[in-house]
């Protein structure tokens, strides 16, 4: 210490930089600690970035999920408390604002991040914490990489074996072009399809890809045109590309059927873009929640979420969104609120291994919106593989239900 | 030498050192105290601020030091990071290894976007650079079998993190020193010759031929300089997230670096530092809990800063510091006379060696066309060892061509220039600034960030120097290095400008107008110079000049040039009764006798 | 044949798009030295009051149409006006040549949270009002012949303007040298405005009639003035006549790539080439060597 009080100057620097670093560091949360206090949820969006929109959505599901667990009386008699943090879709923020969440705000649970980049990223901090989590992505996840955390999308390879499948038997396809988006989701997706296709025997006639942000589309479906192919199959990244696909197939007269992955429902998104027909000839595949054969077997816990989210944020932040993807971040909450109160402790392990033991059971138990969770012990994915279903995003049941085409 | 008594170079100018003592501490105290308060989250992220800090501390080397545009600071980031994370993750290699092939990853990308600075500058290379930001993440994506890109890679790296004392551990203490050294490094190169050297050389290149550097190296070289510290940097953001992706380094990290750079104050050594406070523990952490409002506060933030400082927090802070402390702000008018220089020069005229008699400097026959306007229509001329031979015409003649050429800063179509009867027609302006060839410009190429005696001091130097005028500004070195050149006076510029030209120790130099703007006391004390230059060594000058008076009073020979052509030469007494240049000269008639 | 039409047409228009913001770019750099990093979120400016000001339903044949557009060009130009202003005030202090960097990217982050906070986080949508151009094999919407149309008009009123009026031709020389010019007596702060007004004009009237070629949202605006940037760079900063023709050229080149080779490498093919031709061409494919410095 002799070098910084040499002068009274350069001790009082000091002194003041301490402080600042005190401040700094004591600043943020107190911490919850453990079995008092409310419990705390870390919620790492990106809510501002690429993807914006989605994050918006997934923002409400867990606001809304805090709200009815807070009035259902909470996890465990305790309150529940969201911290929202901006990763901006980076991985490295998303590290740093995870860090956060885990030593500055002293969460006890996590629901996000969004992306299979982000996830990767934080998980390996998330489980020397010592926190469940449930994220977004939608590959690449496994017990190994995520001891304490499931994925509550649908699994991109699952969705590409799907399209295949359906490609096959109901078109009879022999050729087939593939166009996906650039990022890590399509990249699965579309190893996935190219993988099935070998196995059906099928030729891939042409294959796309294309960067995000865009906005024309029409090089690639010239591309795709080329190969003269019998079905298109499209992993995009939103409902946005979705719309552009469907736009740019139009305008190049390739009047071929299209079967998307689950992106392809965000109907609202898509039918901004290319209008109100724009699911002619389109199928997509999707959750069985959100989708009907008919009125008479619409899920009320559906309709009744959607009335809901509508009423609680108000028609102009809920045009066009994806209330299936505002229902997975809503149960996510719920299905760590039936882990901890079922393994009576906010322990990562404990949690995980309830879960994954219980989580068919608790399904049924808990309100939730979604109905087709399933685990089984080599899986990270909530969902059943099984339950995917095959939609025609373009029409509604009733508003918010689209209609199922397949098992009715 | 003797001449060097009191312009002893120093590793770190005496202005850096206070900034460098509060940086130092900043940064310690920025990663120490949370970590021994035991508080990870602000361990980690004051450790990436440093990161941040490394990679800009380094393009501010580019920007400030070689005025060269990088947006491409992130991208060498993001491939030292990705190969050392590739490499300890994936290839499961030991931690120096990993670290080795990263920064020497790190530094092929940052050479590779160099070598177009070869040939393209400004937002030509600004966009050049951008472009291989912009391209990182597609080719990693685009080689994801070798690339991991559908995962990324995670690193673990548990020797490093493990806690020593407290929380704190060699990654800690490594990314802090590195931090420290990075800006120490940085005032080091500021405070040296060869900084000195970066900076002329990238503000002015056709002035730093002619004191005999090489500007595509010394761009080449602060390019290395830049990609090492980004490619430490690189290593180091692995230790700190121990994870990477294609989403890791996109263009916005590399347009972050550009922005702390000039919100933190280019060229200043707490600039770096600062402009990471502001534009990332600001926005990514204080803020961190508004979500809705946070850019657009975090963006006002910055605006209102850049109204606030303009130059920079950094340089907005030193202005304050000055205010507060009543100091006067650098602008004394003390001004640089030549008198007490002139008094050192010996009075007694070398003797004439046989060398001394052969032609210093000849030229034949040039000729250069620009479109078609022949600016050198097969001029000639003869320069004598030890004269003073002046280049008069009307505006337009082809005077600066004829200079121009006779350094190198044009080629010319045909024709050849000798020195000391070697062939340096092909020779590069540089080459020939080593051979002895100084030079001046109309506008003089004076540095405004760098005090006088910098200016003065910024060149190759050659091995004949004049010695009683080495020793002569050594006595003012000192003085000099106080002075602020951006406050001097045209005329003063001038004066700088030759002086750096004489300190190089030159055989011949080349003085494009050199009295244009000078006092009319100035131009007696400017002329004696020369004429004693001249005088009491073998050094030759070449001058174009517009004053006749001053032309007629020293020049020993004068060269008549009109239309790129050379029309009459000879001795003042020669020209004074010639007839064919009379007319050009209408109304000097008073030229004194 | 039908692919290549396609190509061109499509290549050209989007291309155009990017020459317009270019054009915009070097209006302002020419009068104030400023590459103003903040454009592309001008443009999305533009695209967000079109889509909130446009009547449902209201075509090219509607006055009410022609009404919008006279409003999108004002209020952008004016958002352009003040946003200038704030990047201008900085630089005539003392160091603060070099400020401009920083206030535009701020200020683009600030237009960007601003368009967010004003529609929300979600993409908007307009529709295209230009119907199709039929070919033999499929059609090409409107859009994209207009945008080209567009660049062609700006680039020949920009011209005239230059040419004709001395505003005009002070503004396109203004930043070599604002000291002299306000010693002439020139106003050259309330010019350089002008300089930054005229361009925001001119990319609103690219977001107004491509609003339905462009992706309206506040995190976009990045990415449009990239491409710009590109666009100048490759015509010459500063030279409209090079924008006109590198717009697109460069659209096309990213349309052919991604047809030929896939579209994941799109840019990076883009960009490899335009770099390459670079070295051969310093200034720029249509720069103007350097004029002579010594």
């Amino acid at each position: 210490m002799t070098i910084f009080t040499r002068s009274k100057r350069g001790a009082a620097f000091v002194t003041g930089l301490v402080l600042l670093g005190t401040t700094a560091a004591c600043g943020g949360g107190s911490g919850s600690g453990g079995g008092s206090g409310p419990i705390k949820v870390g919620v790492p969006l990106g809510i501002t970035g690429p993807a914006a929109g989605t994050a918006d959505w997934d923002r409400m599901g867990v606001e809304l999920s805090v709200k009815q667990i807070n009035a259902d009386g909470g996890i465990d008699g305790r309150k529940v408390k969201a911290v929202f943090v901006d990763t901006e879709l980076d991985p490295a923020k998303a590290v740093t604002a995870t860090n956060r969440l885990i030593n500055e705000e002293k969460v006890d649970l996590v629901v996000g991040p969004m992306t299979s980049d982000e996830t990767l990223a934080t998980l390996p901090a998330l489980s020397r914490a010592n926190i469940p989590s449930i994220n977004g992505a939608g590959s690449k996840l496994d017990p190994k990489v995520a001891p304490y955390s499931f994925g509550m999308l649908l699994n991109a390879e699952y969705q590409g074996q799907k399209m295949v499948d359906y490609a096959v038997s109901e078109y009879g396809a022999k050729k087939v072009a593939v166009i996906s988006y650039s990022g890590t989701q399509g990249k699965v997706g579309r190893e996935a399809i190219e993988k099935q296709l070998k196995v059906k025997g099928v030729e891939e006639s042409a294959g796309q890809e294309y960067d995000i942000p865009v906005t024309d589309l029409s090089s690639q479906v010239l591309a795709l045109k080329k190969g003269n192919p019998d079905v298109v199959l499209a992993f995009p990244q939103t409902g946005n590309d979705t719309g552009l696909l469907v736009q740019a197939m139009r305008d190049a007269n390739l009047d071929v059927p299209v079967v998307g992955s689950y992106a392809t429902t965000y109907a609202g998104q898509a039918k901004a873009v290319a209008g109100p027909d724009a699911y002619k000839n389109f199928v997509s595949v999707s959750w069985p929640a959100f989708s009907a054969c008919s009125t008479s077997d619409v899920r009320t816990e559906a309709t009744d979420f959607i009335a809901e989210v509508k009423k609680t944020y108000g028609e102009k932040r809920t045009t066009g969104a994806a209330f299936d993807n505002i229902a997975s971040f809503r149960d996510a909450l719920w299905l760590l609120k039936a882990g901890i109160e079922g393994s009576k402790s906010t322990d990562a392990k404990k949690v995980t291994s309830w879960l994954a033991k219980n989580e068919t059971a608790a399904a049924k138990k808990q309100p939730l919106v979604h109905n087709a969770y399933a685990l089984s012990d080599d899986s990270r994915f909530l969902m059943d593989p099984d339950s995917l279903t095959l939609v025609n995003a373009g029409t509604e049941v009733v508003p918010g239900i689209i209609q199922r085409i397949d098992g009715c | 030498m003797s001449t060097k008594h009191s312009t002893r170079p120093r590793l770190i100018r005496r202005e850096l050192r206070r900034d460098l003592v509060a940086g130092t501490m900043l940064i310690a105290a920025a990663t120490l105290v949370p970590t021994f308060m035991g508080n990870l989250f602000w361990q980690q992220a004051m450790l990436l601020a440093a990161v941040y800090v490394i990679a800009a501390v380094g393009l501010d080397v580019l920007r400030s030091q070689a005025e060269q545009m990088s947006f491409g600071q992130g991208a060498v980031l993001g491939v030292a990071a990705y190969v050392a994370a590739l490499a300890n993750g994936v290839w499961e290699k030991p931690l120096i290894v990993a670290a080795g092939l990263g920064l020497a990853a790190g530094m092929v990308t940052g050479m590779l976007m160099a070598l177009p600075s070869l040939r393209v500058q400004s937002y030509y290379l600004g966009f050049v650079t951008l472009a291989g930001a912009l391209a990182l993440p597609d080719l990693i994506i685009k080689f994801k079998d070798q690339t991991q890109a559908l995962t990324g890679v995670n690193v673990f790296l548990d020797g490093i993190n493990e806690p020593l004392v407290g929380s704190l551990n060699w990654l800690t203490i490594g990314v802090t020193l590195l931090a420290v050294l990075a800006i120490f490094g940085g005032a080091v190169l500021r405070s040296s010759g060869f900084g000195r050297a970066m900076l002329l050389a990238g503000e002015s290149p056709e002035a730093a031929v002619t004191v005999g550097l090489r500007p595509g190296q010394l761009r080449l070289q602060a390019f290395a300089l830049s990609s090492f510290a980004a490619s430490v940097a690189g290593v180091c953001y692995v230790g700190v997230i121990q994870y990477v992706g294609s989403g890791s380094f996109t263009l916005a990290l590399s347009v972050m670096l550009y922005f702390v750079v000039i919100v933190g104050g280019p060229g200043k050594v707490l600039g770096p530092i600062l402009g990471v406070v502001l534009l990332y523990i600001v926005p990514d952490h204080l803020l961190a809990g508004l979500l809705d409002y946070r850019l657009l506060i975090y963006g006002t933030l910055v605006l209102v800063v850049m109204l606030v400082m303009p130059e920079g927090i950094a340089g907005g802070l030193d202005r304050l510091l000055r205010k507060l402390s009543k100091r006067s702000d650098d602008r004394s008018r003390t001004l640089i006379s030549l008198a007490p220089i002139l008094a050192a020069a010996p009075r007694a005229e070398v003797s004439e060696s046989d060398e001394a008699r052969t032609p210093l400097l000849v030229v034949d026959d040039v000729r250069r066309s620009f479109g078609s306007v022949k600016a050198l229509d097969g001029a000639s001329m003869t320069v004598e060892r030890g004269t003073v031979h002046a280049i008069v015409g009307p505006n337009g003649s082809g005077k600066t061509t004829l200079l121009n050429a006779i350094s190198g800063l044009i080629s010319v179509d045909s024709g050849t220039v000798e020195l000391e009867g070697r062939d340096i027609t092909s020779t590069s302006a540089s080459a020939r600034a080593r051979l002895g060839l100084g030079r001046t410009f109309q506008q003089p190429r004076v540095l405004d960030s760098l005090s006088v005696w910098e200016n003065i001091d910024c060149g190759r130097r050659s091995a004949h120097q004049i010695e009683w005028f080495e020793e002569a500004i050594a006595a003012y070195a000192a003085e000099w290095d106080t002075m602020n050149s951006g406050v001097l006076p045209h005329g003063q510029r001038r004066f700088v400008e030759v002086l750096r030209a004489l300190h190089a120790g030159p055989s011949l130099v080349a003085l494009d107008e050199p009295a244009a703007g000078l006092s009319h006391g100035e131009r007696l004390e400017f002329g004696q110079l020369l004429r004693d230059v001249a005088k009491t060594t073998t050094v030759t000058v070449l001058i174009v000049e517009h004053d006749l008076d001053l032309v007629w009073n020293i020049a020993d020979t004068i060269t008549v040039v009109d239309g790129g052509r050379v029309i009459a030469s000879g001795t003042p007494a020669e020209l004074r009764n010639s007839t064919t240049i009379a007319h050009l000269f209408v109304g000097v008639d008073h030229v004194a006798g | 044949m039908n692919e290549i039409l396609v190509i061109l047409i499509r290549g050209a228009g989007v291309g155009s798009l990017y020459a317009l913001i270019a054009m915009s770019l070097n209006l302002a750099y020419n009068a104030t030295g400023v590459l103003n990093f903040a454009q592309g979120h001008l443009l999305v400016t533009a695209g967000v009051c079109t889509y909130l000001w446009m009547p449902d339903g209201a075509g090219t044949a509607s006055p009410m149409w022609y009404l919008t557009l006279v409003a999108v060009l004002v209020a952008t130009a004016v958002v352009g006006m003040i946003q200038g202003l704030i990047t201008l005030i900085p630089m005539r202090r003392d160091g603060g040549s070099h400020s401009w960097v920083a206030t535009t990217i701020a200020g683009s982050i600030v237009l960007g949270a601003l368009i967010t906070l004003w529609i929300g986080p979600q993409v908007v949508n307009v529709p295209n009002y230009f119907g199709f151009v039929p070919l033999p094999d499929g059609r090409v919407p409107g859009v994209y012949p207009m945008l080209v149309v567009l660049a062609l008009v700006v680039w020949a009123g920009l011209r005239w303007y230059q040419s004709s009026f001395l505003s005009g031709l002070a503004l396109n020389a203004l930043s070599q040298d604002v000291d002299a010019a306000r010693a002439a007596g020139v106003p050259a702060l309330k010019f350089q405005m002008l300089a930054f007004g005229l361009a925001a004009a001119i990319t609103a009237g690219a977001g107004f009639i491509g609003s339905s070629a462009i992706e309206i949202s506040g995190s976009r605006g990045t990415n449009y003035v990239i491409f710009g940037f590109i666009v100048a760079v490759i015509g010459g900063i500063g030279n409209n006549k090079g924008a006109l023709i590198a717009g697109p050229l460069f659209g096309v080149l990213m349309m052919y790539v991604s047809f030929e080779l896939g579209g994941g490498l799109q840019v990076v093919t883009a960009l490899a080439v335009i770099v390459a031709v670079l070295l051969l061409r310093p200034q720029g494919i249509f720069g103007r060597p350097h004029a002579r410095r010594v």
